[in-house]
C-alpha cells in the first residue's frame, strides 16, 4: 500500500515535470494572464484532498468488515 | 444538528471561498511599457495593460515617483483595448531618470506602472517646473481582486494554497498540545490525537509544498527558489516524517507515545522560534519580507481579505473534520483489536 | 546546581580518560578535512569554505553526541542515576557536549586553514568567527545531546539520530551559516549581531526545553 502510493507519487512528479516543462503547456499556464496557473492550483488543492478520503474511506470499509465478521463469530 | 454545526459552517466557508475566488474580477492595470530604456526626444511606447478599457479618450503619462507629470503622450494606435502605442516627447532635463507610466480613463481610474521607462541620457535638475498632478477619476468597480504585476490571474492561490499553510500550522498545534497533555496523563487518546493531528498536517503539506511548486514556477520561473518561506516549509515536513519514522521504531506503546510526544515538542518549538525570527532579518520572496515585488500580506485588498480569512476558518475547519473522522477510525480500530484478545 | 558540575565533571574525568574516544572524534574530524584537501587542494571561494566547514563540524558532531548516552547501559551508570535528578544529567550532558564540540571546533578550524588555505581570511573579524566557532559548538552540542537521549530510547538509535537530527538543528545551521559567512566577510558587527542574538536565543530555548522534557524520557 505504501509502496504504492510511493510510486504513484512518483510517477506523479516525473509527469507533471516533462509535461510541464513542454513548452505548448508553458504556453497555456501563462495565457489568459496565468489563470490556468490557478485552476491548476485549485484542481489540484481538491483532488489530493479526494485522494486522501477514498484512502480513509477504504481503511474503513476494512474496519467495518472486520467488525462484522467479529459479530458473526 | 449543532453538535455538527462547524463541519456545516466549514463546508460552506469553503464553498463561499471557491465561489468568491472563481468569480470575482481583476481589477484593471497596468502590466508592461516597452521598451524599458529609452532616449531622450521622441519615442514610440508600446503600453499593455491588462482587464483595461484603453481608447482614444484615455490619457497616457510619464510621470515623477510623487506623481509629477514629466510628458504627456499622443496616442497613435491602441489594439484590442489592451495595447496601446504611445508617442512621447521627453525633455533634456528632468527631475529623475527613472518615470513612472501612468494611465487614465473614465472607467479604468488611474493606472499606474513604477519605473516602467528609464530615460538613459537625461540630465537630472531638482528645479521644479514639473508641478502637474494627475487627478483619479475614481470609478466604481465593485468587488474585484487587486492587480499584481507578475501575479496576474493567480493572485487567486492566495485562497488555495496560502490556506494550506494556516491549516498545516492548525494541524501542528493541535499536535503539540495533545502531545503535551500526553506528558501530563499519559493516556493513550491524547497519543492518538497527537499522532493524527501530524497525519493530517502532513496531507496539507504534501498539498502546499506541490501547489507552491507550481505557483512559483509561473512567477518567479523556477520550482523551488532559496527562501524563508520554503525553508519551513521542508523543515517542518521533515520534522513530521521524522516523527512517524520515530514511531514506527518503538514498539511499546506508553514509550512510543511520550518519547514521541517530546520530541514533538521540541521541534515544534524550535520551528516556531525559527520562522518568527528568521524572516524578520533577511529577504523573501513571500509577502511581508524585504523588497517584494509581489503583494505584501500587511497590505492585503480589503475585498481580497474579505475571501482570504474566510477561506482560512473554512479549510481549518476542513482539516478539524477529517482529524475527527481519523479520531473516530482509531477508536473503532481499538476497540476491535482490544476485543479479539 | 553543584550535582550540575560535579556532572560536567564527571563526564570529562571519564570522557579524558577514554583518549580512544576523545582521539577517534579529533581523527575523525582531520581524516574528512584531508579529504576534502585532496578533493580541492584550496578553496578560495567563501561561501563554499564556510559551508564545507560547517558540513564536516555537523557530521563530527553528529558522532560524537550519538554516542553520549552509549555509556548509560551499564550498571554503576544507572546506579549513579538514581542519585541525580534527571535535570541534573541532561544539563550536565548538554554543556559537556557544547565544550566539546567547542574544543572540536577551533581544532577543525585550525587544521581546515592550514590544509585548505588562508586567503579567505583576508577580510575575515577573526572576532567573530571564534564567535561563530563557538555558537556552533554550543548550538550543535545542546540540540544534538537532545535528540541522542530520544534517540537512545529507541531499537536503531544511531540510525534515528540522524533522522530526528536533520530537521531540528536545520533552523541553528541556517542562521549559522549566515553568521559565519557574514563573519568572515568581515561584515560589520552592527549588521551581524541579529544572527548572533537568534543564535543564543535558540541555544536557550533548547535548555529549557532540554531541562522541561528530559525527566519524560528518563521516566523509566
Amino acid at each position: 500500500m505504501k509502496s504504492k502510493t510511493l510510486a504513484t507519487t512518483a510517477v506523479f512528479v516525473v509527469l507533471s515535470q516533462t509535461v510541464l516543462a513542454n513548452s505548448a503547456l508553458e504556453e497555456t499556464m501563462f495565457r489568459s494572464g496565468k489563470i490556468y496557473t490557478f485552476v491548476l492550483v485549485a484542481f489540484l488543492v481538491f483532488a489530493v484532498l479526494v485522494g486522501y478520503l477514498i484512502r480513509l474511506d477504504r481503511k474503513l470499509s476494512k474496519l467495518e468488515r472486520e467488525l462484522e465478521n467479529q459479530s458473526k463469530s | 444538528m449543532l453538535k455538527n454545526g462547524w463541519k456545516t459552517l466549514g463546508v460552506l466557508l469553503v464553498a463561499y471561498t471557491l465561489w468568491m475566488t472563481f468569480t470575482t474580477p481583476l481589477k484593471p492595470g497596468l502590466a508592461a511599457v516597452s521598451p524599458v530604456s529609452v532616449n531622450t526626444g521622441a519615442n514610440l511606447l508600446e503600453w499593455s495593460a491588462y482587464a483595461a478599457n484603453l481608447s482614444d479618450s484615455t490619457a497616457f503619462f510619464l510621470t515623477t515617483g510623487d506623481g509629477k507629470v514629466v510628458s504627456r503622450g499622443r496616442v497613435t494606435h491602441i489594439d484590442r483595448s489592451q495595447r496601446a502605442t504611445v508617442l512621447f516627447n521627453i525633455a533634456d532635463t528632468l527631475p529623475t531618470q527613472s518615470l513612472d507610466a501612468v494611465c487614465v480613463n473614465s472607467i479604468d481610474g488611474k493606472l499606474v506602472l513604477p519605473g516602467a521607462v528609464f530615460v538613459k541620457n537625461a540630465t537630472t535638475s531638482t528645479a521644479s517646473k514639473w508641478t502637474d498632478t494627475i487627478a483619479d477619476p475614481h470609478p466604481e468597480f465593485g468587488f474585484v481582486f487587486p492587480y499584481k504585476s507578475m501575479l496576474y490571474e493567480s493572485i487567486r492561490n492566495l485562497n488555495f494554497h496560502v490556506t494550506m499553510w494556516f491549516a498545516l500550522l492548525f494541524c501542528m498545534c493541535y499536535s503539540v498540545f495533545y502531545s503535551v497533555k500526553n506528558l501530563g496523563n499519559n493516556s493513550w487518546q491524547s497519543d492518538m490525537r497527537a499522532e493524527n493531528g501530524v497525519a493530517v498536517g502532513l496531507v496539507f503539506a504534501f498539498i502546499g509544498l506541490i501547489t507552491g511548486s507550481i505557483w512559483a514556477r509561473f512567477t518567479w520561473g523556477a520550482w523551488w527558489v532559496d527562501d524563508t518561506k520554503l525553508n519551513g516549509a521542508a523543515i517542518t515536513v521533515l520534522i513530521y516524517l521524522a516523527y512517524v519514522i520515530l514511531r514506527g521504531a518503538i514498539n511499546e506503546e506508553q514509550k512510543r507515545a511520550r518519547i514521541s510526544a517530546v520530541y514533538n515538542i521540541f521541534a515544534f518549538v524550535m520551528m516556531i522560534v525559527f520562522i518568527q525570527v528568521l524572516p524578520r532579518m533577511t529577504d523573501s520572496l513571500h509577502p511581508g519580507n524585504g523588497g517584494n515585488p509581489a503583494f505584501s500580506q500587511y497590505d492585503l485588498d480589503d475585498n481580497l481579505r474579505a475571501v482570504f480569512y474566510p477561506a482560512v476558518l473554512g479549510w481549518i475547519l476542513i482539516g478539524a473534520w477529517i482529524i475527527s473522522i481519523k479520531n473516530r477510525m482509531t477508536m473503532v480500530n481499538r476497540k476491535l483489536t482490544t476485543h479479539e484478545e | 546546581m553543584v550535582s550540575i558540575i560535579k556532572l560536567i565533571r564527571k563526564e570529562m574525568v571519564l570522557e579524558l580518560k577514554n583518549k580512544a574516544a576523545l582521539g577517534s572524534m579529533l581523527l575523525y574530524a582531520v581524516a574528512s578535512i584531508y579529504i576534502s584537501y585532496l578533493c580541492f587542494r584550496r578553496i578560495t571561494d567563501v561561501p563554499t569554505w564556510n559551508a564545507l566547514f560547517w558540513i564536516i563540524i555537523l557530521f563530527a558532531s553528529f558522532n560524537v553526541a550519538g554516542r553520549s548516552f552509549d555509556k548509560e547501559g551499564n550498571g554503576r551508570e544507572i546506579y549513579l542515576f538514581t542519585l541525580l535528578s534527571p535535570e541534573g544529567i541532561i544539563i550536565g550532558k548538554m554543556v559537556f557536549n557544547a565544550l566539546l564540540m567547542m574544543v572540536l571546533g577551533f581544532f577543525s578550524l585550525l587544521v581546515f586553514v592550514l590544509l585548505l588555505g588562508g586567503q579567505v581570511w583576508q577580510q575575515a573579524d577573526w572576532g567573530m568567527v571564534s564567535l561563530a566557532v563557538l555558537m556552533g559548538g554550543a548550538g550543535f552540542g545542546l540540540i544534538l545531546t537532545l535528540i541522542a537521549g530520544i534517540a537512545f530510547k529507541t531499537d536503531n538509535h544511531m540510525g534515528l539520530m540522524a533522522i530526528l537530527g536533520f530537521p531540528v538543528i536545520l533552523p541553528y545551521l541556517l542562521t549559522l551559516v549566515r553568521f559565519s559567512k557574514n563573519s568572515l566577510d568581515g561584515i560589520d558587527w552592527s549588521v551581524n549581531y541579529p544572527y548572533f542574538l537568534t543564535l543564543l536565543l535558540l541555544d536557550g530555548v533548547v535548555l529549557v526545553l532540554g531541562y522541561i522534557l528530559f525527566p519524560y524520557l528518563w521516566r523509566d
